[in-house]
């Protein structure tokens, strides 16, 4: 299980990947995740919602109402210029931090070389 | 067995708990719900353990809730620096709604009395605008005076409606400045002949050449200014036009009228689309043509309607002053001998409609400008009825609000802030109602326009009726929200959240005041209704003098059945079951004709009801002779030297009844010599009994219009084929019209009926929305007291005793209002009563009634309330806290 701050941190970012990908709604997108993360990454399914109309709200992406094959009403989301911009200084930052931790735990830290 | 939907249902119902979920948050959460459960379910899950699953992956609603509120609100309640800004507002109307969601019973209350109150009230509206579009259609309308005489008489000033021809020339002579030129117009009837074909018009007018100068009647063929120059012309309606000619182009073609005299169509004019006329007529004739006829030259001949125009910039007050000159010079004499003066009244033409006061005003439609009045006031009261509820609902509900004031205002809203939010609740379900009444107006105008008789001729959609409409809204949304608005945002947040709030005495008087206002307004209109009521059947009821139910009037409308009258007579005396055969001139409750009379020792003319008849007068009418004798087959000579007139009559010449029987009276028109006075009849009821019985001379004069057989009431579907055999024997290509003489009579009061009808429907829907909210009250009220309640019910009381508990305070209310209401209506009800020369005395009873009415229906709507919580298990409302 990750840590609630890291899982907070990671939830935008990770969105705006998955909508990256196409459009998408809101249980798709917690399938998506379930299955990207093996199952690491676990949410109570109710939070994903707050998230993605704080998102909405700062305009990182937009939503439609569309009625299902079976009917069913679903809120399809997708991402905005301002998304993509967002994703990218995210996955900047993430890729940033990634790259300390990989120096650092790698299989022979560099500074024990020397 | 597992309820998947209900559960679903249960759940959503739980998330709507939280504020902080809107309406798109849930159905999209519901549709992630589904998403899942569906999969569940695939994967082999029952459905309980699928919902159960799902539901749990979701997490607590309550949190999942706090987020959401993190998202959604950046700034709560706390925009101190603009004061009402447009966000703002918007989230007025959307705690409005939300608010009113929670509330369904206050609120479709609330709604349903305001639709209905605006409802009635656009209907009313309607109906005075109908009323007041009379004669609007004319471009020089405001200049436009109708002459009338005027005489003073012991009962007061009376107007007469007619004049006569010469007026017209005078008034262009003698205000040759002042009025730019005045128009004549006589009613009349006659039947039109073309080729072979006949028709009976009874709206064939007399009009000279002004006449269409003045009313600006478009013209859709010939020329306004020059079609009634010429004799015999005559001017024509479209549709009657169109009845004559078809397609043709009438211009040119000829008509004949009573069989005579052939007239060239001049003009075709066109009424405009839903304009209203004080006159209408579907022919007009050349005045210009009789003007060899004494009626075109006397002054004394009274039958014509004279308009004057006044010429620009000429006010009334002008040419005022200068108006009994003008009747000296032409009337001089003829006051100074009758010893009596006449004046003459020039009336706006937008005041000639509602004038139904005038005297022999012949062939015109008036309104009633009191019922106008009536009605207007009618409106108010349901409107104020109608808010009224509202103010009483939501102070009563304020102590359920009082929590959420406390919360607000802790958390910093401005006493502004609040009070535009109540105000925002208000105007929101004005304006709703508002829609639905709308509505509700578009789609009952048809039975409404049948109920009032008339046809309503304004456009719903039109820009006056819709701001009209917002206006409506506005001021009953502004008068029903500002008290509780004030009151609700009074609240101190301590004392709101901390405390229970009671009620001050201040405010407990304010809201019995304002119940006993609106039950003092349902009695006042129930009371008016029962005496409306008693006044119509009274004279419905009344004694014409006469039996008219035993009456049948046929009309001889065609030569041939005139000239067989005697035989067809004798040969329908012939049947069993016919007790009495006359002919007349007159048809009771219908026509009857005035002509002007020579009168000894009186110089001039004057001018009284005719009715021509043959020997059988009074066996027909079952009437008595005061004094001389009837006609009578033995005197020969009476068919041309007798004549009978009534009591009226012989008070109106200023006889008394012992000198009436010698004197010497003559038709104008009619008789070359004049006739003695034979008898005196008792005063019977010609028409109808809104008017005092006029002065009546009958003779046996040969002009016989229509037979009147007296019929046995027995078999009358027997009779009728008999009757109807013998009219087809002599009159073979006329079909028989005949009508029963109660019937008549019964139309003449159609319209007491009609406005008896409309007054009684929206006296109902008044003590509806009173009552509407009584219940309300009664509603909270025994919420309130459900504790009391269970107490009492747990110490012994029964039923009875609770319903006296409850009721005891809403029968000294609906008391008091009483009290308030009887004397105001007392007072109205005199006034309308004097409209009436026969009327009914203001009698207790009807208030009695009334109060009891008010007072049952108070106690069944507070009882209904109290029953219900009286029944529940004293241990339910006991038990909590």
């Amino acid at each position: 299980m990750l840590s609630k701050e890291l899982m907070a941190a990671s939830t935008r970012p990770l969105i705006l990947t998955i909508l990256k990908r196409g459009e998408s709604y809101g249980y798709q997108i917690i399938q998506d995740v379930k299955h990207l993360s093996g199952g690491t990454l676990e949410w109570s399914d109710g939070m994903l919602y707050p998230v993605l109309h704080k998102l909405q709200k700062d305009g990182c992406i937009q939503s439609k109402w569309v009625v299902s094959n079976e009917g069913r009403r679903r809120k399809y989301y997708s991402i905005t210029e301002i998304g993509l911009e967002e994703l990218q200084t995210a996955k900047e930052q993430w890729l940033s931090i990634h790259e300390v931790f990989a120096k650092i735990w790698g299989p022979t830290p560099q500074w024990a070389t020397d | 067995m597992f309820d998947l939907e209900k559960k679903i249902k249960n759940w959503k119902q739980s998330l709507r708990k939280n504020r902080e979920y809107e309406d798109g948050d849930i159905e999209e959460l519901e549709s992630h719900l589904r998403d899942r459960i569906d999969e569940l379910i695939e994967s082999g899950a029952s459905e309980n353990e699928a919902f159960q699953n799902a539901s749990s992956e979701i997490g607590d609603v309550k949190k999942v809730a706090t987020e959401f509120y993190k998202t959604s609100t950046t700034k709560p309640y706390l925009d101190n620096s603009s004061g009402i800004n447009l966000g703002i507002l918007n989230n007025f109307i959307k705690i409005s709604r939300r608010n009113l969601l929670r509330n369904k019973l206050y609120t479709s209350l609330n709604i349903l009395g305001l639709v209905i109150g605006i409802t009635s009230a656009l209907f009313i509206y309607l109906f005075i605008q109908n009323e007041l579009s009379y004669d609007t259609f004319h471009e020089k309308g405001d200049r436009i005076y109708k002459v009338h005489r005027m005489m003073e008489r012991p009962e007061g000033t009376e107007l007469v409606g007619i004049t006569s021809n010469p007026f017209r020339a005078g008034l262009e002579a003698e205000f040759p400045d002042m009025i730019e030129m005045a128009a004549t117009l006589g009613p009349g009837d006659g039947v039109v002949s073309i080729d072979d074909q006949n028709f009976m018009e009874s709206r064939l007018y007399m009009a000279d050449k002004n006449f269409f100068q003045v009313f600006t009647y478009p013209f859709i063929a010939g020329n306004p200014e020059t079609a009634l120059v010429e004799p015999y012309t005559v001017v024509l309606s479209k549709e009657t036009a169109q009845k004559y000619f078809g397609t043709e182009n009438p211009i040119g073609k000829n008509i004949i009228i009573d069989g005579e005299d052939s007239f060239e169509v001049t003009g075709v004019f066109e009424v405009p689309e839903g304009a209203k006329s004080h006159v209408n007529f579907d022919l007009a004739v050349s005045i210009i043509t009789f003007s060899d006829y004494n009626f075109y030259n006397q002054w004394g001949w009274n039958q014509v309607h004279t308009y004057a125009l006044l010429s620009e910039g000429v006010e009334l007050a002008d040419i005022e002053p200068q108006l009994p000159a003008f009747m000296d010079k032409y009337f001089g004499d003829n006051m100074a001998e009758m010893n009596r003066r006449i004046d003459l009244n020039l009336m706006p033409l937008d005041e000639v409609y509602f004038s139904n006061f005038l005297a022999f005003d012949w062939q015109v439609e008036h309104g009633d400008k009191k019922v106008i009045y009536i009605f207007g006031i009618i409106a108010i009261l349901i409107i104020v009825v109608a808010g009224v509820n509202f103010i009483n609902l939501a102070t009563a509900r304020s102590v359920s609000r009082a929590k959420e004031v406390g919360v607000r205002k802790t958390l910093g809203a401005q006493r502004l802030i609040l009070f535009a939010q109540f105000m925002s609740e208000a105007f929101l379900m004005a304006f709703f109602a508002g829609f639905i009444s709308f509505i509700l107006v578009y789609f009952f105008l048809p039975p409404f326009e049948q109920m009032i008789g008339t046809s309503i001729s304004i456009n719903l959609f039109s820009t006056e009726i819709i701001l009209m409409t917002i206006s409506i809204l506005l001021l009953t949304g502004f008068l029903a929200g500002v008290y509780p608005a004030i009151f609700l945002s009074s609240f101190k947040p301590i004392k709101a959240l901390k405390e229970k709030i009671s009620f001050g005495t201040s405010q407990l008087v304010t809201r019995k005041g304002l119940i006993i206002f609106q039950f003092a307004i349902s009695s006042l209109l129930i009371i008016g209704v029962s005496i409306v009521n008693k006044q119509l059947d009274y004279i419905s009821d009344k004694s014409l003098g006469f039996q008219p139910d035993q009456l049948l009037d046929i009309s001889v409308n065609n030569s041939t059945a005139r000239n067989n009258l005697p035989q067809m007579l004798e040969q329908l005396k012939g049947i069993p079951g016919v007790e009495e055969a006359s002919v007349m001139s007159g048809s009771p409750g219908g026509f009857f004709d005035t002509y002007s009379f020579n009168v000894e020792s009186y110089e001039n003319p004057l001018t009284m009801n005719t009715l021509f008849i043959d020997d059988s007068f009074s066996e027909v009418f079952d009437l008595e002779m005061v004094v001389g004798r009837d006609f009578d087959k033995a005197y020969s000579t009476d068919s041309a030297s007798a004549i009978i007139i009534n009591e009226r009559a012989v008070e109106f010449l200023g006889w008394t009844i012992s000198e009436a029987v010698g004197k010497q009276i003559g038709n104008a028109y009619r008789d070359e010599v004049p006739r003695t006075v034979i008898g005196v009849v008792e005063d019977f009821h010609f028409a109808s009994l809104h008017h005092q019985i006029d002065p009546l001379v009958v003779s046996m004069t040969r002009d016989y219009r229509n037979i009147v057989l007296k019929i046995s009431t027995e078999n009358i579907s027997g009779l009728l084929p008999q009757i109807t055999e013998i009219w087809n024997n002599f009159s073979p290509l006329y079909p028989i019209e005949y009508r029963f003489v109660n019937e008549q009579f019964a139309q003449l009061y159609e319209s007491d009926t009609r406005q008896r009808k409309v007054f009684f429907a929206f006296s109902i829907i008044a003590i509806v929305i009173a009552c509407l909210g009584l219940f309300g009250l009664a509603t909270f009220n025994a919420e309130k007291r459900s504790k009391e309640m269970g107490i009492r019910k747990i110490l012994g009381a029964t039923m009875s005793d609770l319903l006296l508990v409850f009721n005891k305070e809403v029968l000294i209310i609906i008391g008091i209002s009483f009290l308030i209401a009887a004397p105001v209506t007392y007072f109205l009800a005199e006034e309308w009563l004097q409209n009436y020369a026969y009327r009914i005395n203001n009698e207790m009873n009807s208030y009695i009634i009334a109060g009891i009415v008010v007072m049952l229906l108070a106690i069944i709507t507070v009882s209904y309330q109290t029953v219900k919580v009286a029944w529940s298990n004293p241990v339910d409302s006991l038990k909590d806290e």
